[in-house]
């Protein structure tokens, strides 16, 4: 073994490196070489802004993978401004997903060719799963009700507002690991920093043992367009106040937005903002149990209410990535001695197993499968199948 | 306290502005204040056993180099003792709650002292020893030199070797018993210990135990001023992940008066943002992407093993020179020098040569006071191998308490006595290189590179299973390159070009502090870059230092 001695190296560097005298005093030093670098981080910011411009219109299409990138920093306020056009035709499809209006919601009824209605309240992931159930029984209908990353308040209010609209035999309600972070918020807008979505929904608190909802102020992307210019709102007053995400760094927008290097610094802002949410209500043990005290309280009612009304529920529980299966366990003991249906899938795709994903934190399609098959086993266990009308 | 926390940012700038108004005195005060602050932040607690060190190696220390402690610091030390276990261990800190918005305190009166007799034991071990210590000095200063130095040297070596035998390996040592009592069909949860690993405890037991051996070879003498002592034991820029600092080298420059010159405070500051850049932005980057691979259930790849070992390769790397630099760029601008702790370790071409790059203070420590007291390489070619297999298994070991830390340190013994026996004497390792140089040597850098990656394989690996697994892929896998790895973020993906051309660069011109030769400009477009990543990457999920879990 050769080993150098630390006074060896340094004293060669220092012979091999030692820089000519400087003709400058320190604080000249220190002033040129800052202003240089403060041009060089201008120049920077301006040519990041120059290359990868973001489109403002609200219909383009998706931007490039590094222009949306540089945008990920703007305020909330600003990128929903631009999502929002002068009417809900001129706005960005995300302006308009998710909002809880159950005239938009369809089908009511069985459609002709079919054998089942299945109304489905979750996010992306039940709705893929629901895509996979109808490619292994084109007999199946479904209505859906979904939200980008629904939270459980999103769709158990959705649930509750579509009591009695529709005729489906199987209600299923979708509950995904990563959005209970979302239950002490009201809107999509606050949590979801870097891709935010507007869509509005009640906080839900347990008063001596029942649900209370904190209704938003806000029910529409036609109120969402009144409010979102007006710091002032009654709106973000109650986010302000009762919105766990809210920071007005990260909601208001302000002339720091043209910055590129702002819009990086505030990124890593909400990064840190939104990680300290999700720290206090999940850790490496599992979930909070104030939260999810609230959250067995839903799952119990949306229970109850469907077997009131003569529906057959089913809860889809997704753990993903980054969450193992703290959920299911936190519901199994409330699913359990209400025999409430479920399906977990982490008994089918472990979160902690990577090839269970693609980039995006989805299931890969045969995952969706294998969990859609698992749903029908429980629906095909349970539920009659109608005559097909022609 | 992370040194990429805002609480750290704000106890750097205010300890500098202080300092630089302060005498010596005030100065070594001031450090020792922040240093103690530094640590208690992560638990305050184990402050008590940083005393408890400090009294003992400096009474031992004392006792071997000149064969007394004035009263004085006799009187002094055990007032220390008892403070720092009534403040540190007795009094429960949890009780106090401090709001800083609005500016508010509320004390449990009734939860300020431990509740169980329990909770008293350190406090009554130490007022024991103070008790003790007069009737051992009387006995101990009357016993011959020789007797006398080598009891304070065994003493102070014991001391520290428990406390660290406890604290990093009755865990692991208690879990392999119980495993072996399971696997016989037996009740093993008596045997299962849940102790706290103290953060940097292998830093500084080997930088005490460098002192000790010093002063017993009589390399240095002993220190006399406690306070000085204590600033050596305690001092924070070094005190979580190195360099393992050597009392020969830091406790003169903190008994003398300091000058801040220009050139060292702009030097700090580049390294702190170097080093930020490194952490933040790379290791924090790639961490992910890592920890993807190396913690999936699933099935994986070759490339995806292939792919998160090299970037642990870097990580690693990123992560600890990135702390070092941080910590030596702190102390520049107290104008206290701290060792290199990494010298371009990739440009390696034998093993040899990287443990001349990779943790210097390290294995430097390892040459000097394990490799080279067993005999070195001066007894014959058994006797040559057998020390460098047991000083990197005890580097291993070093690392933690772990099988797969042992299999590294074993697998490092293996490599250097393999190229030790094929090559029988090192290339020099700091030729004058050129980039035809560089090209010419190219082949033997990637190979060595590849077995160092197999290195940190062994190294991250989470279980021998998992070893086992990936080494099988590794092979009957070969070529498959579908990838399921996450990509790294933006700021990895960026800064590790940066890196690898600057230390490209700094192998090239052989430099360590190659952007002193570059223009203003370029100089400027330098630093603007690494803040432009720095900021990106500050978006990763944050991450403790690897290395201050040792």
């Amino acid at each position: 073994m050769r080993l150098h001695s630390s006074s060896t190296l340094s004293s060669k560097a220092k012979s091999s490196t030692t820089p000519s005298k400087p003709s400058r005093s320190p604080l000249q030093t220190v002033i040129i070489t800052g202003l240089w670098t403060l041009c060089f981080l201008g120049l920077f910011d301006v040519a990041i802004n120059r290359i990868f411009p973001y489109p403002t219109d609200p219909l383009a299409p998706r931007p490039s993978q590094l222009k949306t990138y540089f945008e990920y920093g703007r305020s909330i306020e600003g990128k929903l401004a631009r999502m929002i056009g002068t009417d809900d035709r001129s706005s960005a499809v995300l302006a308009k997903a998710g909002w809880l209006d159950p005239q938009t919601w369809s089908p009511a009824t069985l459609p002709p060719n079919k054998n089942l209605l299945i109304a489905v309240y979750g996010m992306s992931f039940s709705e893929q799963i629901a895509e996979a159930m109808e490619k292994l029984d084109p007999r199946l209908a479904f209505r859906r009700i979904n939200a980008p990353s629904a939270p459980p308040n999103h769709s158990y209010t959705a649930y509750k507002l579509d009591r009695g609209r529709h005729s489906a035999d199987v209600v299923m309600l979708g509950i995904l690991a990563s959005s209970i972070k979302a239950m002490p918020t009201l809107s999509a807008a606050t949590w979801q920093f870097e891709v935010p979505s507007m869509y509005t929904y009640p906080r839900y608190e347990l008063e001596n043992g029942t649900l209370q909802a904190i209704e938003p102020k806000v029910h529409s992307l036609a109120e969402f367009r009144n409010v979102l210019h007006d710091p002032q709102s009654e709106f973000v007053k109650q986010l302000e106040s009762r919105d766990r995400a809210y920071s007005s760094f990260l909601f208001q927008r302000n002339w720091l937005d043209q910055s590129a290097i702002v819009r990086l610094v505030r990124r890593a802002w909400a990064q840190r903002h939104i990680d300290n949410l999700d720290n206090s209500l999940h850790t490496a043990e599992g979930f909070a149990d104030t939260e999810m005290s609230i959250l067995q309280a839903m799952v119990s009612d949306f229970a109850a209410t469907a077997r009131q009304d003569g529906k057959f529920p089913i809860v889809l529980v997704f753990n993903d990535k980054g969450y193992e299966d703290h959920l299911i366990q936190a519901l199994l003991p409330r699913l359990g001695t209400e025999a409430i249906p479920y399906v977990s899938t982490h008994a089918i795709a472990p979160a902690s197993n990577l090839s269970n994903f693609v980039g995006d934190g989805h299931f890969i399609p045969p995952v969706n499968d294998r969990i859609a098959k698992a749903v029908l086993t429980v629906i095909n266990q349970s539920v009659p199948r109608k005559k097909i009308s022609k | 306290m992370s040194f990429n926390s805002i609480e750290f940012a704000v106890l750097l700038v205010a300890t500098y502005l202080l300092y630089r108004v302060l005498s010596l005195r005030g100065q070594n005060t001031l450090l020792l204040v922040a240093s103690y602050a530094f640590y208690a932040w992560w638990d305050i607690r184990f402050l008590y056993l940083i005393v408890f060190s400090t009294v003992i190696d400096f009474a031992c220390g004392a006792m071997i180099g000149s064969g007394w402690v004035s009263k004085p610091n006799r009187r002094l030390m055990s007032a220390v003792l008892l403070l720092a276990a009534i403040a540190f261990n007795t009094v429960q800190w949890q009780a106090v709650q401090l709001s800083l918005s609005p500016l508010a305190m509320a004390i449990n009166w009734a939860a300020l002292l431990p509740a169980t007799w329990a909770g008293w034991w350190v406090l009554g071990a130490t007022v024991l020893l103070v008790a003790i210590a007069p009737l051992f000095y009387s006995y101990s200063v009357a016993l011959e030199a020789s007797r006398r130095r080598t009891l304070f040297l065994v003493l102070s070596i014991v001391k520290n070797l428990l406390i660290l035998g406890v604290f990093k390996y009755a865990n692991f040592f208690a879990g392999s018993v119980a495993d072996g009592f399971r696997w016989l069909g037996l009740d093993a949860d008596r045997i299962t210990l849940n102790l706290i690993l103290p953060l940097g405890i292998s830093f500084y037991t080997f930088k005490a135990i460098s002192y000790i051996v010093d002063v017993y070879r009589g390399r240095m003498q002993a220190s006399h001023h406690f306070w000085d002592f204590a600033l050596f034991w305690a001092y924070f820029p070094p005190l979580l992940a190195g360099p393992i600092e050597r009392a020969t080298h830091l406790l003169p420059q903190l008994t003398h008066r300091r000058h801040l010159s220009f050139q060292q405070t702009s030097e700090g500051i580049f390294l702190i943002l170097f080093g930020l850049f490194k952490k933040v932005a790379i290791a924090d980057g790639v961490a992910s992407s890592v920890n993807a691979v190396y913690g999936t259930t699933g099935a994986i790849s070759w490339l995806d093993i292939v792919a998160a070992t090299v970037l642990y390769a870097l990580q690693i790397y990123a992560d600890f020179s990135g702390y070092s630099d941080i910590g030596r760029g702190v102390s520049k601008l107290f104008g206290i020098e701290l060792m290199l702790n990494f010298n371009l370790p990739y440009f390696s071409k034998t093993p040899s040569e990287f443990w001349g790059r990779w943790h210097i203070s390290l294995s430097s420590w390892l040459r000097d006071y394990l490799y080279i007291p067993l005999g070195g390489s001066r007894q014959g070619v058994f006797k040559t191998y057998r020390n460098l297999m047991l000083t990197m298994l005890l580097g291993g070991l070093w690392h933690g308490a772990a099988w797969n830390f042992i299999l590294w340190g074993g697998y490092q013994g293996a490599l250097l006595c393999g190229y030790r026996a094929v090559s029988k004497i090192d290339p020099p390792s700091n030729e004058a290189v050129s980039i035809r140089n560089l090209l010419g040597s190219a082949p033997a850098i990637a190979l060595f590179f590849g077995l160092t990656c197999y290195g940190w394989l062994l190294f991250r690996a989470t279980s021998l299973e998992q070893v086992i697994t990936f080494t099988r892929l590794l092979i009957v896998d070969f070529g498959n390159l579908s990838l399921s790895m996450p990509k790294p973020p933006l700021s990895a993906l960026l800064g590790i070009p940066v890196w690898v051309a600057y230390e490209c660069l700094e192998y090239l011109t052989h430099s360590l502090k190659l952007k002193l030769w570059f223009p203003t400009p370029l100089r400027a477009a330098l630093y603007a870059t690494l803040i432009l990543i720095l900021i990106m990457g500050e978006s990763n999920a944050p991450a403790q230092f690897i290395y201050s879990q040792f």
